[in-house]
């Protein structure tokens, strides 16, 4: 069976806690919806990569892109310092 | 090869011999002639004038040199000076080809000089700097700064700085150490803080294409993602990054 759920080691909040935020926020929304943003970011990252390498992917190899370790933790790392430049 | 030298050599010396220096008018006649295509009066001008190669050449001979590749170079001097000379100007043409002479000898000294190919103006500037840098730690005791060298040379710091980085030593990767006999290749690839250039090069490549496509992300994607990851730029920024409760009693404590 084919693994569906973006998963990475990390120090940050679980998805019933983001939700819960966001919605104290004003932006209602459960835990699968945070999941699916989640997942929905870094698929639009990583389509945005493989378009500006000129590489012609179709959703589902873009997809196992987005979901790899080594991606997430590159795109980590930069939105980690993005602010601090 | 060393026996084809000597016979080059041996054979440059004959020539001299065979060519005694030509007079004032038969120089001019030559030239004349040379200069409406007669192949046999510029040989003879180019034969005669050997000497002249030979005397200047052997004044710019340095040991580290092979003196026929020298007077090789220093001869196609010779030979543009004999297509060059207008005898109608009339000066001597030993006069004028002198200088193409020295210009091909010192090309050459310049080439040969180091592995790296330096303009032969910056690298007749860097010996006016070393000189005057001499004579100012000569007068005053002490280096003299690059400001100092450039004010007594009349020249721009940035170019007496760019003379002396474009003829500065270089080494070779593949050079041994003679007392640990390891070679500087070796010492930089054993180097853990060593990286690739090219990997390098890479990296922030790939770091500049991911930051551009982080900027497609919307506000609400990107606050999600940090809270996720727990990316904040103060961990005490709880208002911005809100925490667990479990969390804000650990950094209460």
């Amino acid at each position: 069976m084919t693994k569906k759920y973006v998963t990475v080691k990390n120090t940050g909040l679980g998805l019933y806690d983001i939700a819960k935020i966001m919605t104290d926020e004003g932006d209602k929304m459960n835990h699968s919806t945070v999941r699916n943003i989640i997942n929905r970011s870094f698929v639009k990252v990583a389509k945005s990569i493989t378009s500006q390498y000129g590489l012609n992917y179709d959703d589902e190899r873009i997809f196992n892109i987005a979901k790899s370790p080594e991606f997430q933790n590159s795109v980590v790392e930069i939105l980690s310092r993005k602010k601090n430049e | 090869m060393q026996e084809y030298k000597n016979t080059y050599r041996q054979q440059y010396s004959k020539i001299v011999k065979e060519n005694p220096i030509l007079t004032r008018k038969e120089e001019i006649r030559l030239s004349r002639e040379a200069k409406k295509g007669s192949e046999y009066a510029r040989n003879k001008l180019i034969q005669s004038n050997y000497r002249l190669v030979m005397s200047i050449a052997k004044r710019y001979h340095r040991k580290d040199m092979d003196f026929d590749d020298l007077l090789q170079e220093s001869s196609i001097g010779l030979i543009k000076a004999v297509d060059k000379f207008d005898p109608e100007l009339g000066y001597k043409f030993s006069t004028y080809a002198t200088w193409w002479i020295k210009q091909a000898a010192l090309q050459y000294l310049n080439e040969s000089a180091s592995d790296i190919k330096v303009p032969t103006h910056s690298r007749l500037l860097y010996q006016k700097i070393r000189k005057k840098m001499a004579e100012l730690e000569e007068q005053s005791g002490k280096s003299p700064t690059i400001k100092e060298v450039a004010v007594a040379l009349e020249e721009p710091v940035k170019k007496i700085k760019y003379a002396m980085k474009a003829n500065d030593k270089i080494s070779s990767l593949d050079n041994e150490n003679e007392e640990t006999g390891s070679t500087l290749l070796n010492k930089v690839s054993d180097n853990d803080d060593y990286v690739n250039p090219e990997t390098l090069m890479l990296n922030k490549e790939l770091k500049s294409v991911i930051r551009k496509s982080l900027s497609l992300l919307t506000a609400k994607e990107e606050k999600i993602l940090r809270l996720r990851f727990g990316i904040t730029e103060d961990i005490t920024d709880t208002e911005n990054f809100p925490v667990t409760n479990e969390m804000k009693e650990y950094l209460n404590d």
